[in-house]
């Protein structure tokens, strides 16, 4: 200890450094072999600048900072401008790891039981970053440490920088550290489901590959709730719980959805990511872009009013539903949804009214006779889409005058004109 | 003539009394029934009548008419030669598309839908008339040289009583120099748009009827809709609907895409044009490719209706030729391409004999 405080008491302290800084406190910066033992205890306390925490947590560290200003300088007298250099302190008894643990104070009252503020979370910086052992500021060239060993096979002796030299590598390496402090700071773009701050809409990317190596590279997978549930323990009282809905799909009729719950957010992601993949439907699609007819559902109390559209509609449907269709791979689409939109039962309604479809050939095969489509585009044209596989029957189908179907009030209204909304045919962006 | 001299004579003294007024009522009434036959052609029924006038000198020498494009005969071959393809006929439109209808059909009904169909494509392929180029119009109804000078710009005055057919309308323009002339037929075209628009045509012609543009859309395949944009822009016997329609079906020979135009209302129009030319060879070659044989055949004997006197009908009368050996017989004649043909009718013959050997 003494003699790595005589060690520290020749290092000539840092000038020309902006105050409020932290400068490099060269502590393995010694000649002598046996210290080495000692810096590696203490050696981890140098670092560069100290500001760059974070924005958020410049006013928690100045104080701090400016603390260890004061305490580890030796104050050479004439030459330093309150700036101290103290080779033995209270950071220099405790490691690094022990350092930072008080100093960020995960644990304790406060972290517990979800009262920790999120503008008070810390984040660890490592000081010795771009370290050199054997540098120093009186710019020594050890050989074997920053100088290498041998040069054209003679052993080289110990030399020193210039003036100039040392100058310019410790502003390099401050320029350097300053850098990577930058780089930290900078906010990395993360792409945003149906808004901002939400997690629906997101993509989780594929489900992880099966235990016999199947692999679901085509599916994606899609958030559509994330929910903080709590549940009463006897022990901690409140316990949370994160509980997810999530449908995967591959755009191309094959898309499934499930819920996972964790405690952690990611694992809770995960459950639901991988159990989804075991639950998939099967949904038939007409020529791929939309549904076979209109589909009307009641599932509990939520009602979906699904309508068929043509190629270049898109879809104009609830944001939930147009993240499954998507998935499912149907493109033009109208929907309304009407009564509860609880999520779990919107998306259950919606793949059993997808699943339940009748398509042309089933029709066609139901009632024994052709299934014939007639486009405004084409004419008086008949296309026939399906033909019964079995007989066909001779006797036509009966019309009556007035159909016999069940009319949706909300439907006349809007057909009568009687429809005073302002959402209604409001123009968005396409899909 | 005289009475036409005598109608001028009248329009003259009536625009003089009354001053130059554009309405005028009574002049029309009076004036309709004797209706300006020249230059202004009869719409539609036209050929008949006037090739009567213009043959009437030799009329003793050949009895036999020459047929025109109106004629039931001729008419039955064109529609026989276009086809008819639902698919392509009722093509999907470019509008605003709403969601498909369907319905449960028996085979009968089916049926039923299909024969209204094709009831509904045969109106949509009436074929638009051919009409001669019609002649200029030079007429000056008054020279007034006191009134030169006094105006900058040419004056048009229009008839526009909502009853008159479009032709009788009068239509004088009064040039800065004085003389009052009766409008050419591009200002009539012009005027009769402004104040009775017609859907689908412009008052000034698109530039999509310039030269570069209709290359272009000429290497674009898209020689029915410049012909359709033609049709709905310009009268049918102005010159620059006969000059664009013959140059698309130019065009169309050139590169061999009869096909284009095959169930359109102009596949009629062209073979029409192909057939006064003499340039059926390219026609002929694309049918038999496409193993349409009867197609060709019809071709062939229209041709004959159309060039009795030519050496081929003379063959084919002597030989008494049908089907195949019509073709045959027409091109050992009068074709330029004729080894080609009959190059082409061998590898169909081949290809036929061989499909039924194997079938």
């Amino acid at each position: 200890m003494a003699a790595a405080v005589r060690a520290a008491r020749c290092l000539p302290s840092l000038r020309g450094v902006p105050a409020g800084h932290f400068w490099s406190r060269q502590l393995a910066h010694s000649a002598f072999p046996a210290a080495s033992a000692l810096s590696s205890k203490t050696g981890t306390l140098s670092s560069g600048t100290l500001s760059p925490w974070g924005p958020r947590d410049d006013g928690h560290f100045t104080s701090l900072s400016r603390l260890l200003q004061t305490q580890c300088c030796v104050s050479s007298p004439s030459t330093l401008l309150g700036q101290q250099l103290r080779p033995y302190s209270f950071f220099t008894k405790l490691t690094a790891e022990e350092l930072w643990k008080g100093a960020l104070a995960e644990t304790g009252a406060g972290a517990r039981k979800g009262r920790g503020k999120r503008s008070k979370k810390k984040r660890r910086k490592d000081l010795n970053r771009g370290q050199i052992i054997g540098e120093g500021h009186s710019g020594f060239l050890w050989p074997g440490l920053n100088a290498p060993l041998t040069k054209n096979g003679v052993v080289q002796a110990i030399a020193q920088r210039s003036k100039e030299e040392q100058e310019k590598v410790e502003a390099d390496l401050f320029q350097q550290r300053e850098e990577w402090d930058r780089k930290r700071k900078i906010k990395v773009k993360r792409e945003r489901g149906w808004s901002g701050n939400t997690w629906g809409g997101m993509s989780l990317g594929p489900p992880d590959p099966g235990p016999n190596g199947e692999t679901y590279e085509d599916f994606d997978t899609r958030i559509l709730e994330v929910r903080n549930v709590f549940n009463m323990t006897a022990k901690e009282g409140r316990k949370k719980s994160v509980r997810v809905l999530v449908a995967v799909g591959n755009g191309r009729g094959a898309a499934g959805f499930a819920i996972g719950k964790a405690t952690e957010r990611i694992d809770a992601f995960r459950k639901a990511k991988n159990k989804a993949i075991h639950y998939l439907h099967y949904i038939e699609r007409y020529e791929d872009h939309t549904i076979f007819h209109d589909i009307s559902l009641r599932f509990k109390r939520t009602h979906i009013k699904m309508k068929k559209q043509p190629r270049g509609y898109g879809l104009r449907c609830h944001r939930a539903i147009i993240t499954i269709c998507r998935l499912i791979g149907i493109k033009d689409m109208y929907a309304k949804v009407s009564g509860s939109v609880n999520m779990l039962n919107l998306t259950r309604g919606l793949f059993q009214g997808l699943s339940r479809q009748e398509t042309h050939q089933q029709l066609a095969d139901k009632k024994g006779l052709h299934v014939v489509e007639f486009r405004e585009e084409c004419g008086p044209l008949p296309i026939v889409v399906a033909s019964p596989q079995g007989a066909l029957r001779k006797d036509p189908e009966p019309e009556e005058e007035v159909p016999d179907v069940r009319l949706d009030w909300e439907e006349v209204k809007a057909a009568q004109g009687m429809k005073r909304s302002v959402w209604a045919g409001l123009k968005r962006a396409a899909t | 003539m005289a009475a036409f001299r005598v109608q001028m004579s009248l329009w003259k003294f009536l625009m003089g009394s009354r001053g130059l007024e554009p309405v005028c009522n009574q002049a029309v009434t009076q004036l309709k029934p004797s209706a300006l036959l020249q230059p202004l052609p009869l719409p539609l029924a036209v050929g008949l009548p006037r090739r009567w006038l213009s043959s009437g000198a030799e009329s003793d020498t050949s009895k036999i008419k020459k047929p025109t494009f109106m004629d039931e005969e001729v008419q039955n071959i064109l529609i026989k030669i276009t086809g008819l393809n639902l698919e392509k006929i009722f093509k999907p439109a470019i509008q605003e598309l709403k969601p498909p209808t369907y319905k449960l059909m028996t085979q009968a009904q089916l049926e039923e839908a299909t024969r209204e169909a094709v009831k509904a494509a045969k109106v949509r392929l009436k074929m638009p008339p051919v009409l001669e180029e019609r002649a200029p119009i030079n007429d000056v109804l008054a020279e007034d040289k006191i009134l030169e000078g006094t105006e900058m710009a040419k004056y048009v005055f229009t008839d526009i009583s909502y009853n008159i057919p479009h032709r009788e309308r009068f239509i004088v323009v009064r040039e800065p120099s004085g003389t009052l002339r009766k409008a050419f037929w591009e200002e009539r075209d012009r005027v009769i748009q402004i104040y009775f628009p017609k859907e689908g045509r412009r008052v000034l012609p698109p530039i999509i009827f310039k030269e570069e543009n209709l290359k272009t859309m000429y290497s674009r395949d898209r020689h029915v809709d410049v012909l359709n944009l033609c049709i709905a822009q310009f009268e049918p016997d102005s010159t620059e609907y006969i000059k664009i329609h013959h140059q698309t079906y130019q065009d169309i020979d050139k590169h061999g895409k009869y096909d284009l135009l095959r169930s359109t209302r102009h596949f009629g129009g062209m073979a029409w044009y192909f057939v006064n030319k003499k340039n059926i060879d390219g026609l002929l070659i694309d049918q038999i490719q496409r193993d349409l044989t009867d197609d060709a055949t019809c071709l062939v004997q229209l041709y004959h209706m159309l060039h009795p006197d030519g050496p081929s009908a003379q063959e084919a009368r002597e030989q008494g030729a049908e089907g195949i050996h019509l073709i045959k017989v027409f091109a050992k004649t009068e074709a330029q391409k004729g080894a080609y043909i009959e190059l082409t009718l061998q590898t169909y013959q081949e290809a036929f004999i061989s499909h039924s050997a194997a079938s």
